[in-house]
């Protein structure tokens, strides 16, 4: 994909190429505003928001990652749907079974090759982080969701944010302690064997 | 809980070293320090700990396609831009409007308030030059007054109606002339230091100006209870202008009528309730009964011309302010609808 050729042919008002583009980038800006909302109807409408805001805006792209570029559509959008959250909260739903009993883990959500522990294991631990993700002021989360979760460098996270690479350091280690502090609550979840393999990996 | 004992510094020297994003000074001086304590270590570790478990977060893939189609493109084409725009000048510009129209009302009626504050001035002076004379007669008789209003059987609520009713209804209230060193009325009308203190300047310039200038005042209907006052004209007028020095005999003889007022209850009770009080018996004395005093109709005039002449030049930035006042409503009811129209539109 000629990522550059893609952007001008969308600038010359070729909405084919502009959707190649989304297409190339909608699983990590989707996942951004799932870890940054976590919802997924909020997420839905944040992604397809920040898709549309850059098509309007493409002609203020000035080179440099696009990538970043995007996944400050994206930001700014998931912002925007805090603001509105926050003018309307709305109690979160929970999926429901047919006899509109609320299901507490549904089992459509976990990953199929797990056994239903591990399954469930997983689920609770992604629902505690998300919990201590939510907790954390927005700067902050968007800081270590994009290179924690996301697995950007500081350099595109700057770039994403606007902000200088000493903000960025600053408030990923903010963030980190915050979420330290955070997740000892959980601390049941995060079995021995679990750090040691992902300690090895890294 | 070991964190405690790092600085913020510190805390974050850690977390850019453990993402290898310091510079190979600054990581050797963590090196030194992980060496040298063992509390950082375990800080080093659980942040990598935390790191690898923010990590192990599972990718969330989008549930649908979020390409955009023609029909997105074209709601948002073209038209968003231009309100987005247009809403923050319309509304600036409605508020500016707002302001300004504001701004020249209060200076509109500042511009009133002055013009009238002027001629009243104007009109107090000969009449502040009066009363100073006149207080030379005798310092006791306001107090007297004050003590006589609560004595007078007229139905008086509180004191100053009760001076307003025996000092202005005297002529009226008779003709008996008794006591010539009681309180003149000039007196009574200093010790109330309110409106009525203008009242006699003015009827003296009705009574002194010629009879067209009186025409309009003439026009002003008697209350029925001052059928009396018409009946004794020929004091009314030496009553508020006895100061004038031509004048000087008169204030004995208008004096008595003044101190009269209170002792008389059928008169005094007809004059209490009509508003105004002071004005109306003037009313009715006829121009010509001025007549007879030529140098006060001298004085009087030019002080009216004076003031007529000052209402007509200061009407001229009134009569600017106007039409602005206009303009500027007409322009904040116009922005604000345009601003509220475009706000009104849908967002995004």
């Amino acid at each position: 994909m000629d990522e550059a050729a893609l952007i001008q042919d969308a600038l010359h008002g070729d909405l084919t190429a502009f959707n190649r583009l989304v297409l190339a980038y909608q699983d990590m800006a989707y996942n951004l505003a799932y870890r940054m909302l976590g919802e997924d109807a909020s997420a839905q409408d944040a992604t397809q928001n920040a898709f549309l805001s850059a098509y309007r805006n493409l002609k203020a792209y000035r080179g440099g990652s696009f990538r970043a570029w995007i996944l400050r559509m994206v930001t700014n959008s998931c912002y925007d749907e805090m603001r509105r959250r926050q003018r309307r909260p709305t109690v979160p739903l929970e999926p429901a079974a047919d006899d509109d009993e609320e299901i507490e883990s549904p089992s459509w959500l976990a990953d199929e090759g797990d056994s239903p522990e591990k399954a469930v294991e997983r689920l609770e631990l992604e629902r505690a982080i998300q919990y201590c993700l939510s907790n954390l002021p927005e700067d902050f989360r968007t800081v270590v969701v994009m290179v924690d979760v996301q697995g950007l460098d500081y350099t595109e996270v700057s770039a994403a944010t606007g902000k200088p690479l000493g903000t960025i350091k600053s408030r990923l280690a903010r963030a980190r302690l915050r979420l330290r502090h955070c997740l000892q609550h959980f601390g049941e979840l995060l079995p021995h064997p679990f750090r040691l393999e992902d300690e090895a990996a890294t | 809980m070991s964190t405690q004992h790092l600085s913020p510094q510190e805390w974050q020297a850690l977390s850019a070293y453990l993402d290898g994003q310091l510079s190979a000074r600054e990581r050797r001086q963590v090196e030194t320090r992980l060496q040298a304590r063992a509390e950082l270590r375990t800080d080093l570790e659980e942040l990598r700990q935390t790191r690898s478990v923010l990590r192990s977060l599972p990718k969330r893939r989008a549930p649908r396609n979020f390409t955009l189609t023609p029909a997105m493109v074209a709601s948002l084409g073209g038209k968003r831009p231009q309100p987005r725009r247009a809403y923050p000048f319309f509304r600036l510009a409605s508020a500016l409007a707002s302001f300004l129209l504001v701004m020249t009302f209060l200076g509109d009626l500042a511009i009133g308030a002055t013009i009238r504050n002027l001629a009243t001035s104007r009109q107090a002076a000969p009449m502040a030059a009066d009363s100073t004379g006149v207080t030379d007669f005798g310092q006791p008789q306001g107090t007297a007054l004050a003590q006589q209003a609560p004595a007078a059987p007229a139905p008086t609520p509180t004191p100053e109606i009760a001076v307003f009713s025996e000092s202005y209804p005297a002529p009226a209230a008779g003709p008996e002339d008794q006591s010539p060193t009681e309180t003149p009325a000039a007196e009574t009308m200093l010790a109330v230091p309110q409106e009525p203190v203008l009242d006699p300047t003015i009827i003296a310039r009705m009574t002194a100006a010629p009879p067209g200038m009186g025409g309009g005042v003439e026009d002003i209907p008697p209350p029925s209870g001052m059928g009396a006052a018409g009946e004794n004209p020929t004091e009314d007028p030496s009553v508020f202008m006895k100061a004038a020095p031509t004048a000087s005999p008169e204030p004995a003889q208008a004096s008595s009528p003044a101190s009269e007022a209170s002792p008389p209850p059928p008169d005094g009770r007809m004059m209490i309730p009509s508003p105004e009080p002071t004005l109306l018996p003037e009313a009715e004395i006829p121009p010509t009964e001025a007549l007879p005093m030529p140098e006060l109709q001298a004085q009087a005039e030019p002080n009216l011309a004076m003031t007529e002449e000052e209402a007509r030049g200061s009407a001229d930035p009134r009569s600017v302010l106007r039409p602005i006042e206009w303009i500027l409503g007409i322009i904040a009811v116009l922005t604000g609808l345009a601003a509220l129209y475009l706000r009104g539109k849908p967002n995004l």
